[in-house]
């Protein structure tokens, strides 16, 4: 049983990082910014469905997977991802987050959060090393700069959620993830 | 009781890691660099996904191989000009010295006013500390002591620095002077064309004349320290009024200056009165960023050999191969490589494929490493450029990467601060750009792309046009030292 569990974990860090991957070869591929973060789109379709207790889990696991296809520091991965699976946690005790349409949309907006809080991390980065090489901090870019250039991905993302979620949470090995019972009762129990 | 424990660790670590990760401190990320590891065996599994991209990598890697010769031989013809410029234009300046050529390695992060500097040559063997050091025909600073612990790597004490003192007397350039200065500045010239020493520095009517208008210049004058414009400071002036003029080095007066026929005659920079009645320095060279190579000036009974080769640090052993794992997800513009600290990665250190500067690794784990390349935003680099048909090699001083340009694709948008060029009669210049010295790890002269220069002043945003598809490259090679000395010293207990 102990394996399986194990197994399940190992899976779910192959799928995000694939994901991740993906989403980076896409980007390479695709014209414009209109490339989805596959990752966050499973991301968000876990942690719409997971159970809560694994919830902590399966950020550790995508911040991992995340730190293996990206620049950005571990600790910020971690963080962004402690935030995602938080602030669904959250949400789904009082809303319906299961459903295509509410999950594309806070998926929208978590994926921008997310934006912008590595935007501020890499602000924050570059402007003590422009503070350190004595030159002036307010070269950096503004933080809503990037968040506005990241609309267009975060938009495709939420449409592959809208359109594919239910497929995400059902690849090979993710199913144990997924709570048994239906959001309100899962809502009324806390 | 439970489940509001697991809350509130899931509270703790999100606060702390968002902390962290605003304020970096470098144990904490040496740990997670650590227990984040097992994430290189993720990278790994990636390996089918590469091969999507497998025919657009080919096909930049074949164009950097038909470019490599080019950017080769453009860095060696920028490093001859570069070495050429460091010495005095002055035949008065030349004569009855000797010269040894250095390199600026890195700025010190605490201490603005110190330049490490590699000498040519294997050591620093007839060098001492109170050498003068000059670029062209300006004077820069004094060597101020000899790195015992590497070999051939100086320390350079800035003439901006506050302790700093250095005798000078003022040389007024008269008029018909000024107007072939003026007309040599048209030209296309070299930067300190002009003859400061012929121009009166032996015993000609205008030094007799000046003979006793004598100050004291060093540190930074107090209305510039907080601002762009740098200026030198001036006192102890022998008369209340300075005339426009140049400041030269005479530290003949003084009886603590070992070096002061050496440094006779050199340049400091341009008498100028601030709106608040004193007088400052405008330097002649841009000593804030601007200064990649210096020339240590030494008597000509040194006992230093002659003609030593300079360091090529492209030659050297000190790389080691990296292949990519992933290209980096999201809004950042990098890669993550199979090379960790147990590989020889470290922190700010170039990859590179052939001449060329790809990008430079910004974390390290143990197994592996992130680098972000030249489209990410947010990178500073010294660097330098060199127009096709000059041989005048412009110091641009720091580069910002502002990221991938929005108007033309595959053009990377760089913010560069400009005190305008002189000598040159268009708008714009088309130049080839190329890094610039002081970052350690990263080689000088690794070629970053072309653009379009303005010779205005101003901040201006440049397009520059690396003419690869850099995000599609699968390997490069890694700086992993500066020099095999530094091996020495970090296997030292």
């Amino acid at each position: 049983m102990r394996l399986r569990g194990a197994f399940v974990w190992v899976l779910l860090g192959l799928w995000a990082t694939w994901l991740f991957a993906l989403s980076a070869e896409l980007a390479l591929a695709l014209p414009g910014r209109w490339a989805p973060d596959l990752g966050w789109a499973l991301l968000a379709s876990l942690a719409a469905h997971a159970r809560t207790r694994v919830l902590p889990i399966v950020a550790v696991v995508f911040a991992l997977a995340r730190s293996a296809t990206s620049i950005d520091a571990p600790l910020a991965n971690l963080a962004a991802c402690l935030a995602f699976v938080g602030a669904f946690r959250m949400l789904r005790v009082v809303l319906d987050i299961a459903q295509p349409s509410p999950l594309a949309v806070l998926t929208l907006g978590a994926t921008l959060a997310c934006e912008a809080w590595y935007a501020l991390v890499r602000q924050t980065q570059v402007e003590a090393a422009l503070t350190r090489a004595a030159l002036n901090a307010s070269a950096s870019q503004p933080v809503w700069e990037s968040v506005l250039a990241a609309g267009a991905g975060a938009l495709s993302t939420a449409v592959v959620v809208w359109l594919a979620a239910p497929a995400l949470r059902r690849l090979p090995g993710l199913s144990d993830l997924e709570r048994k019972r239906s959001w309100p009762a899962a809502a009324s129990s806390r | 009781m439970r489940r509001s424990t697991s809350r509130s660790l899931f509270a703790v670590a999100l606060i702390a890691s968002s902390l962290l990760a605003l304020r970096p401190n470098a144990r904490v990320d040496r740990a997670v660099a650590l227990l984040f590891s097992p994430s290189r065996l993720l990278g790994e599994s990636c390996a089918p996904l590469r091969w999507l991209s497998s025919r657009s990598a080919r096909s930049v890697q074949a164009q950097l191989v038909e470019r490599e010769a080019d950017e080769r031989a453009a860095r060696m013809r920028l490093h001859e000009l570069q070495r050429e410029a460091t010495l005095p234009a002055s035949a008065n300046l030349r004569a009855g010295r000797r010269f040894v050529h250095a390199e600026v390695i890195e700025r010190s992060s605490e201490q603005f006013d110190a330049l490490v500097a590699r000498v040519d040559g294997a050591d620093a063997s007839g060098l001492a500390p109170g050498m003068p050091v000059v670029h062209g025909d300006h004077y820069v600073g004094r060597v101020a002591e000899l790195d015992a612990e590497r070999p051939g790597f100086v320390r350079i004490e800035l003439v901006t620095s506050r302790d700093f003192a250095v005798g000078a007397r003022a040389e007024v350039v008269p008029d018909a002077l000024a107007a072939r200065n003026a007309g040599a500045a048209a030209a296309p010239a070299k930067e300190g064309a002009s003859d400061p020493a012929a121009e009166g520095g032996g015993k000609d009517a205008s030094v007799a004349a000046n003979e006793a208008l004598r100050f004291v210049v060093g540190g930074l004058a107090a209305h510039t320290r907080a601002s762009d414009d740098l200026h030198l400071a001036l006192s102890s002036p022998s008369r209340r009024d300075l005339p426009a003029a140049w400041a030269l080095v005479d530290e003949s007066l003084s009886e603590l200056a070992p070096y002061s026929l050496e440094s006779f005659g050199f340049r400091l920079g341009r008498i100028e009165a601030t709106p608040r009645g004193e007088y400052v320095l405008a330097p002649g060279v841009e000593l804030r960023s601007g200064l990649f190579r210096v020339a240590i000036v030494l008597p000509m009974s040194s006992s230093r050999p002659e003609g030593l080769a300079p360091v090529e640090p492209l030659f050297d052993s000190n790389w080691a191969a990296a292949r990519v794992l992933t290209r980096s997800v999201g809004r950042r513009e990098g890669f993550t490589i199979a090379l960790g600290t147990l590989g020889g990665a470290r922190e700010g250190a170039a990859l590179v494929a052939g001449a060329r500067l790809i990008g430079r690794v910004e974390k390290c784990g143990p197994l592996a490493s992130s680098v972000s390349t030249l489209g990410d935003p947010g990178w500073i680099l010294p660097a330098v450029a060199l127009a096709p048909q000059s041989d005048r090699p412009i110091a641009l001083g720091v580069l910002f990467g502002v990221g991938r340009s929005p108007a033309r694709a595959g053009r990377i948008a760089v913010r560069w601060r400009s005190s305008g060029l002189e000598g040159f009669d268009v708008d714009e210049l088309g130049v080839s750009v190329f890094t610039g010295s002081g970052q350690p790890g990263i080689p000088s002269g690794l070629w970053l792309g072309e653009t379009r220069l303005p010779t205005t002043p101003g901040v201006h945003v440049l397009e520059l046009d690396p003419g690869a598809r850099l995000p599609a490259l699968q390997r490069g090679f890694v700086r992993t030292r500066e020099s095999a000395d530094e091996l020495t010293r970090e296997r030292a207990p």
